[in-house]
């Protein structure tokens, strides 16, 4: 879980990485210099937000989609120990016996390596 | 297109009584849709509050109250992740951003594509793990149980309890505003304001203040409060996703009004390109003679034209209600614009009829004392659709280079590193509710977002000349829009979308704040053997003081607001992104890397504020290389994290075995 949890880290930071130097570079390149009055438009869309934003933004869109439910790992969370004192004296052993169960009902998806 | 500084004078009258709540040109007839939302939506907030409490009589009362039992399903994450995130800010600051630098703030907002991703997938399944494994409820549980360190815990907590108290200020005072708004026309209102204003004319600490806001700030606080207090963190959750359905709808809606008036995106742009930005002017309202008794009250938003550039009369527009006081001939100062692109004025006069000179008689004139130039786009056309967009104040115009890189970092981690968010990813049931909301939550984001871009453009053209004052262009674009759609029911909801925004991160940081105290502060440190009922009591106790102490503070608020939004924001993130991110995955981080990365953050972040403040003699930070300060807290909490853990001993064993290796001994 926690080398599933880093591997996804670095993959979400890579997506970021493209997405900053996708948008601000395009928009620089094509939106940026002395305003002219006119402006080639996509959609009603000034043509560097269309491929410098909007293009990025549902490609990031469907990234996050497929990433998110087809490559995340289905991990187990654990038990949660709530409602535990301080001392650690405050426990109720059915909410654990039950927290217990419902781990365990959990589906399992990429596992632990 | 210059102005000659010579002031000007023209004959202006008739006005109405000061204590009159007329508004000249402003007739919205939407006094009974308003009500009738209004309620329907307390009602529905109040039943979801009551409900939630019920499940809270049956629960465990620390883990529910503050945590919903870790039952969030992938709806109730998606919504109440999405709208913490979307605060008042996003209804009320951005399109007034949007509306005052135009298709730029497509770019400014862009990182949102990829805030849920970056936001729930960076920390998610480890925090929600770590937070099981300890048994943590907050924030400062987590690092605490993480290093077993309490000094790590106060530290944070006191952090978070200093940033979320200023951050609630400026959501109480523009929820205040909206409410305001929505209800203009309500006549109880009215009536009410004046036994109010009766009331407080001899408290000093309430004098000067508008009855009405007073009452709209109390209505807003009183709500919020008690839905908050006893409804606990199950009810601000049931209560975001009512509130993200109402901000969906109120942007899905707008955005289809605003397109079929405004003629298409197209036509939009079109014109947008053709506009260069206004004078700013202030002016003043004096009278031949002393005012009456009641004083004189000049409605704000109205047209006039004064002088000529030879072709066409000079256009104004005022943007603030001017006053002469009882006795007195002279009003204070009072914002106004001057229209300044040739096409904008002959339609606005056209369209409006405006008459030439006043639409007053005697005896009052205008003065108009002053007149500022955009630093950078003034007389350009085009600078409204290119970048970096129109700007009054910087000579680099709005969104230069190097800020744009940096909203890439702030909008996106530095969400991730908020509290706030990071709070709730403790808080789903399990792994597979958190995949399903990060792609939820990443159509609603593109849903919300690039729409607001649009409809605020669209604005600039539909009601041109709000710019000294455009934080109100929101409630002016839904009722103007419900108004021209013949649809007046519909300016309730559309504005019921800023006020569910304000509400909906108000409810959650007062609880945060609130768990900070009772659990980090009172049951870790003062009274480990506190009783449930203690701390039941205590927690009912601080969440209703927590939000009183930001109603009063949003009664007479500092002017800087939305400064202070992007400065508490920006704060706890440099204080806890780094050292959230390193403590999750680095095995090797250990206590003095964390405090170093906490401590340098966030003294690195405040100390280019106050660099700023001592350089420039203003709130405006200093940005070394055009970037942030937010970028440079995080760059100085990485290195002071990694090069002091690496500096100093390992961590103990037995936390790395605890939070980095399996019972069987896998990672």
């Amino acid at each position: 879980m926690y080398v599933h949890g880093r591997r996804e880290a670095v993959v979400i930071l890579a997506v970021w990485a493209t997405c900053l130097i996708w948008t601000v570079g395009t928009s620089y390149a094509l939106g940026y210099g002395a305003p002219t009055g006119a402006v080639e438009t996509i959609w009603g869309i000034p043509h560097w937000v269309f491929w410098g934003v909007l293009v990025p933004w549902v490609a990031a869109t469907v990234f996050s989609l497929v990433f998110s439910l087809g490559f995340m790992a289905d991990d187990d969370l654990g038990e949660a120990l709530d409602d535990v004192g301080v001392d650690g004296a405050d426990v109720d052993e059915a909410d654990v016996n039950e927290a217990a169960a419902t781990a365990r009902d959990r589906p399992e998806k990429g596992g632990s390596p | 297109m210059s102005f000659s500084p010579v002031c000007h004078t023209m004959q202006l009258a008739i006005l109405s009584p000061a204590n009159s709540f007329a508004l000249l040109g402003q007739t919205r007839g939407t006094a009974n849709s308003a009500l009738l939302t209004f309620f329907g939506y307390t009602l529905a907030v109040f039943l979801l509050a009551w409900f939630s409490h019920q499940v809270l009589a049956k629960r465990r009362f620390m883990s529910e109250y503050f945590l919903g039992s870790r039952g969030l399903g992938v709806l109730a994450l998606t919504l109440t992740y999405g709208a913490t995130s979307a605060s008042a800010g996003s209804f009320a600051g951005f399109p007034a951003l949007i509306y005052a630098h135009g298709w730029i703030l497509a770019l400014w907002i862009a990182s949102y594509m990829i805030v849920p991703l970056c936001g729930m997938g960076l920390f998610g399944k480890r925090l929600n793990q770590v937070a099981r494994k300890t048994g943590s409820i907050t924030i400062p549980d987590v690092l605490r149980e993480r290093f077993e360190s309490r000094s790590i815990a106060i530290l944070s907590t006191m952090l978070i309890i200093l940033m979320l108290s200023v951050y609630l200020i400026p959501q109480f005072k523009a929820a205040g505003l909206i409410l305001k708004a929505l209800l203009a026309d309500v006549g109880l209102l009215h009536r009410a304001a004046v036994v109010v204003a009766a009331w407080t004319d001899g408290v000093p600490f309430l004098h000067g203040v508008d009855p009405e806001y007073l009452i709209c700030l109390g209505c807003f606080a009183a709500l919020t409060i008690v839905y908050t207090t006893f409804g606990g963190f199950r009810a601000v959750v049931w209560t975001d996703v009512l509130q993200g359905f109402v901000m969906l709808f109120g942007v899905v809606a707008m955005l289809v009004l605003a397109l079929s008036q405004v003629g298409g995106l197209s036509r939009a742009t079109e014109k947008l390109s053709a506009m260069t930005p206004p004078e700013l002017i202030t002016l003043e309202y004096r009278s031949s003679q002393p005012a009456p008794t009641a004083g004189y009250r000049i409605a704000d938003d109205v047209w006039f034209t004064m002088g000529s550039d030879g072709l066409r009369p000079r256009l104004y527009r005022t943007n603030e209600v001017g006053v002469i006081p009882p006795g007195q001939t002279v009003s204070g100062e009072v914002k106004a614009v001057r229209i300044t692109t040739p096409e904008e004025v002959d339609r606005i006069i056209q369209q409006y009829d405006v008459p030439t000179g006043f639409p007053w008689a005697d005896p009052v004139t205008v003065e108009i004392v002053d007149h500022q130039n955009y630093r950078y786009g003034a007389d350009q056309p085009g600078v409204y659709v290119s970048g970096p967009g129109p700007s009054p104040s910087s000579d680099g115009g709005f969104l230069p280079l190097g800020l744009a890189v940096s909203f890439f970092f702030f909008w996106a981690l530095s969400g991730t590193g908020q509290p706030g968010n990071m709070v709730r990813l403790m808080a789903f049931d399990t792994s597979r509710t958190l995949r399903r909301s990060i792609g939820m939550l990443s159509i609603y984001f593109g849903l919300i977002y690039f729409p607001l871009v649009i409809i605020f453009c669209c604005a600039r053209v539909l009601s041109p000349g709000l710019d000294q004052t455009p934080d109100r262009i929101m409630p002016v674009m839904a009722f103007s829009l419900s108004a021209a759609a013949d649809m007046p029911w519909l300016a309730g909801l559309l504005v019921a979308a800023p006020f569910a925004a304000a509400m909906s991160t108000v409810d959650s940081f007062m609880l945060m704040i609130s768990s900070a105290v009772v659990r980090d502060v009172y049951q870790r440190n003062i009274n480990p053997g506190a009783s449930e009922r203690t701390i039941k009591v205590l927690s009912y106790i601080c969440t209703l003081v927590v939000g009183l102490a930001a109603m009063f503070g949003a009664i007479n608020p500092p002017r800087f607001l939305q400064i202070l939004i992007v400065f508490t924001g920006g704060g706890l993130a440099a204080g806890f992104l780094f050292p959230m991110a390193l403590a999750l995955y680095w095995p090797r981080f250990n206590l003095k890397g964390a405090l170093s990365s906490m401590v340098l953050g966030i003294v690195t972040y405040i100390g280019l504020y106050i660099g700023g403040f001592v350089y420039y003699g203003r709130t405006d930070p200093l940005e070394p290389l055009s970037l942030h300060p937010l970028i440079w807290g995080f760059a100085a909490s990485a290195i002071a994290g990694v090069v002091v853990s690496l500096s100093t001993a390992p961590p103990p064993a037995h936390l790395v075995k605890k939070f980095f290796h399996r019972d069987d001994g896998g990672k």
